[in-house]
């Protein structure tokens, strides 16, 4: 009962790289969802209307109604107690989110690269005081720390990003670190070091270049949780501030409405969604396609 | 054995130290005022000035913190700024409310994890285990502050099924929603780790010899597979539960479970440090000893990894 | 415009409908009526009430010598059975009430009140209402120090008290309702010591009952209560943060009263049962913009403040608080003495007028740069707040909205480290002077409430010598010209007073919302 496929039965001849991910249709979409969510972002106030303009009365045939109107035609997705086109505000949040998440994600990877580096390149003392510390800092439950920060600092973008970062550079130093520790011992690295290479040569030229398919992919990996945290730290207050939309405070803003006017916290949370999933499957899609053995 | 458990709790101590040292550096920056908040409006400055110096606030930062280590030794966290009670009996009363609600939620979330990792993993490239792929990775996208109104809605506003919110001693149907809210993701990440688990033992030798030996798939699966991936999936769940602590306190204060999170949020909302500082070094413990518990877990699972620590 | 005029009716109409009830049929006494506070009271020593959710409670529980009526109309006597005034107002003589017990049974005496007066004074006790009894004789040599005892209060015999103050202070009988001052007997205090306030021991119709940290509070009715026991055996207090849940919970029947969020207004006000069961309160807030003025360039331009308020559309934001406001014209809600609604200046919304106060302020074309409106982080009011930045804008004024927390947003207040900042005014007794004397009197800049600092001399003098009046005539003519002082400078641009409006299950009866914050419970009863 030998079967003669078995070998390939079981390790299947999996495509990688590029065309693995081209061929990957769910990453894809996501892909092009969030292309389409970045231009979105990006043209927000040729498509948005006035995200702040107030309309307290409707007049609607012989009647005046006060908000929030329902979904219609005026207002793809409503509007809020003050008659603001929910969908432009949905826009100018997405707007905030992205922002916020790229610019999270990537001060993160730059800040716990270079830890990284520097912890698995030295080792030694230097090695284990960043690596304890990350031990420490990994145990704090993570949104409830941020939330302390933002209110040391006071709310705001640029307190929010360094809350934010504050928290999530032990996991990609831990990363990097584990990643250097490796590409040390490659016998090019270790040549190197014996023709006297200086450090600051071996650790940019050799080892850097060699990390940089891990930092892409835990950069593009990271987004979604960035964006996730910042939405949570708007939700409860200690995040972006108004009149500075964003999808977190627009859900809070619409939570008392949910049984009375259901689209106003409903389409911001739905968005909010369909962005952290696009990029949680892409990202799944980039470590399947270079990276099998990770999953 | 012995000696790389005692060397993993020894490590406790530092760990410790540093977590109070950096919550204690946090907080004594914060900009808001404590003492004001207690005095309320309209209080005059002496008033201020002497509620700080009876609290010990003008003092200077080191020996507060030197303070404040010496009496937490003892057990001794202080008293709240708020109630003035001793904050390490408002901890025991608030702390069971969150293992209550942390180890109803892993429940679900392992069963559900666990039981859908499987079913992926047997059917590997079936429409069921693409449909449960795709349903992890929703799970996980969802903003858990988000899914909660929403779960409130369905269940308790649409289908009036289940409380919104409340407690009313624990297992009950007051602790579904929340639970259910925390397992959501969870189960997500534990339905991936098992199917790769299960798919990773289903590849090894062992499994193909014994399928070479014309043993029937189920026993294949029952016998051989799902033991080997019980290993990786007990460290996960492990794991899984310090992640979901982390995440706990938001779930709290929106389903207003009188745990440690909402306790710390409000602490947080009133400037009560003493309370904040006590409830978070309380969270990181938890979570250093469920770390340490894997730890030693996969320490006598894997022989290797306590000795080469 | 006839929207609102129409909701003032309604208004109104459904201010006497409490009253009707109470009529109707005879009380009956049993069943408990579960409420809500938004978190825990933590602490509910007297001395040291000073948060919302105390306060919700402390009328319940605390009694001192006066309370005030339910409606918040007048004070009553509470403890003190009567009392007489000497001619020059200097001197205070209370009989206490036979009968009057604390909630171990004991009979509450002068000696009580003496002690409970003393302990708060005590800087150990760390009251923030210490400072409202300075003014009775020997006070300060007490808190400094220098005195075993507060020379002012005397035992005139056991049930016989006489306070002795430095000033004339004509409302010191109001003072004397407030829950900081409510009597404690010193044996509970001192068994209890720092727990005292988890275990209140006290004079009131009701006693603490259970108390579930973090989850809810129950009091119980108090036999022996001198007014006779409340019909209700007992009240208990979840503990929920979020103003949907309450309501959730208020449809599945496991909540007796909730105040009505602005999400759900429509349908209890439109819904024919429960248009019946809301509770409406005209409360004594008056919400403000404090103007800095010692800060540039708002505080040294009256034109740029008038212009401010010509520019904010009053009507709409009353439209989105779904008229539960009325608009303020000055500092005084209606119902306080001096309140006249023919004194006040109006304000319509006039862009016109505002853009010709910019253009006079030399500010024609807007002011440069933007500024910080400071307030509490709540959502609902961030709201409305977000109109009256547009409403600026229009006029070329740009505000930034800035929450914070509250702990950070009354020491900025304190210190005077803001511009701009939206703030509110509940008087700590129903008098005008709860307004004034903190808000515009030049002593209380900082701390004490005076966060504008306006220093005014002549108006100074004024708030003084209506203090000090017995003739209520007189502190009427008084109160006016401070009136007109304020219109003429506005040192806080006026917004809005707030109509608190909860809504109740059919089978409670005979509740009245208070126009404090402090509902009181000694009388209602379940139809059930």
């Amino acid at each position: 009962m030998t079967d003669p496929n078995a070998t390939q039965h079981f390790v299947p001849q999996k495509a990688v790289g590029w065309q693995a991910l081209i061929r990957n249709i769910p990453a894809m979409l996501s892909l092009g969802f969030i292309v389409v969510l970045v231009l979105v972002a990006i043209f927000a106030p040729l498509i948005a209307r006035d995200p702040k303009a107030i309309e307290m009365r409707r007049t609607v045939g012989n009647e005046v109604l006060n908000p929030p109107f329902s979904p219609s035609m005026q207002n793809l997705f409503g509007s809020d107690q003050l008659g603001r086109d929910i969908f432009s505000r949905v826009i100018f949040g997405l707007r905030t989110s992205l922002i916020v998440g790229i610019i999270v994600r990537g001060l993160t990877m730059v800040v716990g690269a270079l830890i990284g580096l520097i912890s698995g390149y030295f080792g030694g003392f230097v090695d284990i005081i960043i690596m304890r510390i990350t031990d420490i800092m990994l145990v704090f439950p993570v949104l409830l720390l941020a939330m302390t920060i933002t209110a040391i600092l006071g709310p705001g973008l640029s307190t929010v990003c360094f809350a934010l970062v504050l928290v999530a550079w032990p996991d990609v130093a831990r990363l990097i670190r584990g990643q250097v520790l490796f590409i040390k011992n490659q016998t090019y690295v270790k040549a190197a070091k014996s023709c006297g290479a200086k450090n600051s040569r071996i650790l940019f030229r050799h080892i850097l270049p060699n990390c940089l398919g891990v930092i892409i992919v835990a950069f593009s990996m990271g987004i979604p949780g960035a964006i996730m945290y910042e939405a949570g730290l708007s939700f409860f207050g200690y995040g972006i501030q108004p009149p500075m939309p964003s999808l977190g405070s627009l859900i809070a803003d619409g939570r008392g409405y949910i049984t009375t006017a259901p689209w106003y916290p409903g389409f911001p949370g739905i968005v909010l969604t369909l962005l952290v999933l696009s990029f949680n499957v892409l990202g799944d899609a980039l470590v399947d396609s270079f990276d099998p053995r990770a999953r | 054995m012995a000696s790389f458990i005692l060397r993993r709790i020894l490590m406790l101590i530092p760990i410790l130290i540093g977590i109070t040292f950096i919550i204690f550096a946090l907080l004594y920056i914060l900009p808001g005022d404590p003492v004001r908040l207690i005095a309320g409006p309209g209080a005059t400055p002496e008033t201020i000035e002497s509620i700080r110096h009876e609290m010990g606030l003008d003092r200077p930062l080191h020996t507060q913190y030197l303070d404040y280590l010496s009496k937490m030794v003892v057990g001794d966290l202080g008293r709240s700024y708020q109630t003035r009670r001793q904050i390490t009996e408002e901890l025991a009363v608030v702390v069971p409310k969150t293992v209550q609600l942390s180890l109803a939620a892993e429940i679900i979330s392992s069963f559900l994890g666990i039981s859908l990792g499987m079913i992926a993993a047997v059917r590997q490239n079936s429409w069921p285990d693409r449909l449960i792929t795709a349903l992890a990775a929703l799970q996980l996208s969802f903003p858990a502050f988000w899914l909660a109104l929403m779960l409130q809605l369905l269940f308790a506003v649409k289908l009036h099924l289940l409380p919104s919110s409340g407690y009313e001693g624990g297992f009950d149907k007051f602790i579904l929603l929340p639970a259910i809210t925390l397992a959501i993701p969870s189960s997500g990440i534990l339905a991936r780790i098992t199917r790769v688990a299960v798919l990773d033992t289903l590849r090894e030798d062992y499994i193909r010899t014994s399928r070479a030996k014309g043993l029937r798939e189920r026993l294949v699966f029952l016998r051989h597979a799902l033991p080997n991936a019980l290993i990786p999936i007990t460290t996960t769940i492990g794991l899984d539960l310090a992640r979901l602590i982390g995440g706990i306190a938001i779930i709290e204060v929106i389903f207003s479970w009188p745990g440690l999170g909402k306790y710390a949020f409000d602490a947080l909302v009133f400037r009560d440090l003493p309370a904040l500082q006590a409830s978070v070094i309380v969270f990181a413990i938890f979570v250093t000893l469920i770390n340490l518990f894997v730890d030693i877990l996969y320490g006598l699972i894997d022989p290797r990894v306590s000795r080469a620590a | 415009m006839k929207l609102y005029k129409l909701l003032i009716v309604v208004l109104l109409a459904a201010l006497l409908v409490p009253a009707a009830y109470a009529a109707d049929a005879e009380p009956k006494t049993g069943g408990v009526l579960i409420s809500s506070l938004s978190s825990d009271p933590k602490n509910l020593d007297p001395a040291t009430i000073a948060a919302w959710d105390q306060t919700v409670i402390a009328p319940n529980v605390l009694e001192g010598l006066f309370r005030m009526s339910p409606d918040g109309s007048e004070v009553e006597n509470a403890l003190a059975e009567d009392y007489s005034v000497s001619d020059d107002g200097l001197v205070w003589t209370f009989m206490i009430r036979e009968g009057a017990k604390f909630h171990n049974g004991r009979q509450v005496t002068a000696a009580d009140i003496k002690y409970t007066f003393e302990r708060v004074l005590n800087p150990e006790t760390k009251s923030p209402k210490a400072g409202s009894l300075l003014n009775v004789v020997g006070a300060q040599a007490f808190v400094d120090g220098d005195a075993e005892e507060v020379t002012g209060i005397k035992l005139v015999d056991e049930m016989t008290l006489e306070i002795t103050l430095q000033e004339a202070l004509a409302p010191f009988k109001a003072m004397l309702a407030s829950v900081n001052l409510a009597a404690v007997p010193q044996e509970e205090v001192e068994e209890w010591g720092e727990d005292f306030g988890f275990n209140v021991v006290a004079a009131g119709p009701f006693k603490l009952g259970e108390w579930n940290v973090n989850q809810d509070l129950t009091i119980d009715a108090f036999e022996e209560y001198w007014n006779g026991r409340p019909y209700l055996d007992a009240v208990k207090f979840r503990f929920i943060g979020d103003e949907n849940t309450r309501i959730t919970e208020f449809d599945a029947q496991n909540l007796d009263i909730a105040w009505v969020p602005p999400a759900h207004w429509d349908r209890f006000f439109n819904d024919p049962v429960f248009n019946e069961k809301l509770g409406w309160a005209h409360t004594f807030h008056t919400d403000f913009i404090a103007v800095n003025l010692e800060k540039e360039p708002f505080g040294s331009s009256t034109d740029l403040r008038k212009a401010m308020r010509y520019a904010l559309d009053m009507d709409a934001v009353i439209i989105s608080l779904q008229g539960r406001a009325t608009i303020a014209q000055g500092m005084l809600p209606a119902g306080l003495l001096a309140y006249d609604e023919d004194a006040v200046l109006y304000y319509p919304r006039d862009i016109n007028m505002a853009k010709d106060l910019m253009a006079t302020a030399g500010y024609a074309d807007g002011v440069p740069g933007d500024f910080d409106v400071i307030m509490p982080n709540w959502g609902n009011l961030i709201v409305i707040m977000e109109i009256y930045q547009a409403n600026l804008a229009e006029i070329g004024i740009n505000i930034n909205i800035n929450p914070m927390d509250f702990g950070t947003y009354l020491e900025a207040m304190d210190s005077g480290n803001y511009e701009l900042a939206w703030m509110y005014r509940v008087p700590d007794y129903a008098d005008p002077d709860g307004f004034y004397y903190p808000l515009m009197f030049s002593g209380n800049i900082g701390g004490g409430g005076n966060w504008a600092r306006y220093n005014n001399p002549e108006v100074d003098a004024e708030i003084q010598k209506a203090r000090a009046s017995t003739d209520d005539a007189e502190r009427v003519t008084l109160y006016h010209e401070i009136e007109t002082h304020f219109v003429e400078d506005l040192p806080y641009i006026p917004l809005t007073h707030n109509i608190y409006v909860d809504v109740s299950q059919t089978y409670v009866m005979n509740y009245v919302p208070s126009p404090v914050d402090a509902s009181q419970y000694q009388k209602v009863w379940l139809d059930k």
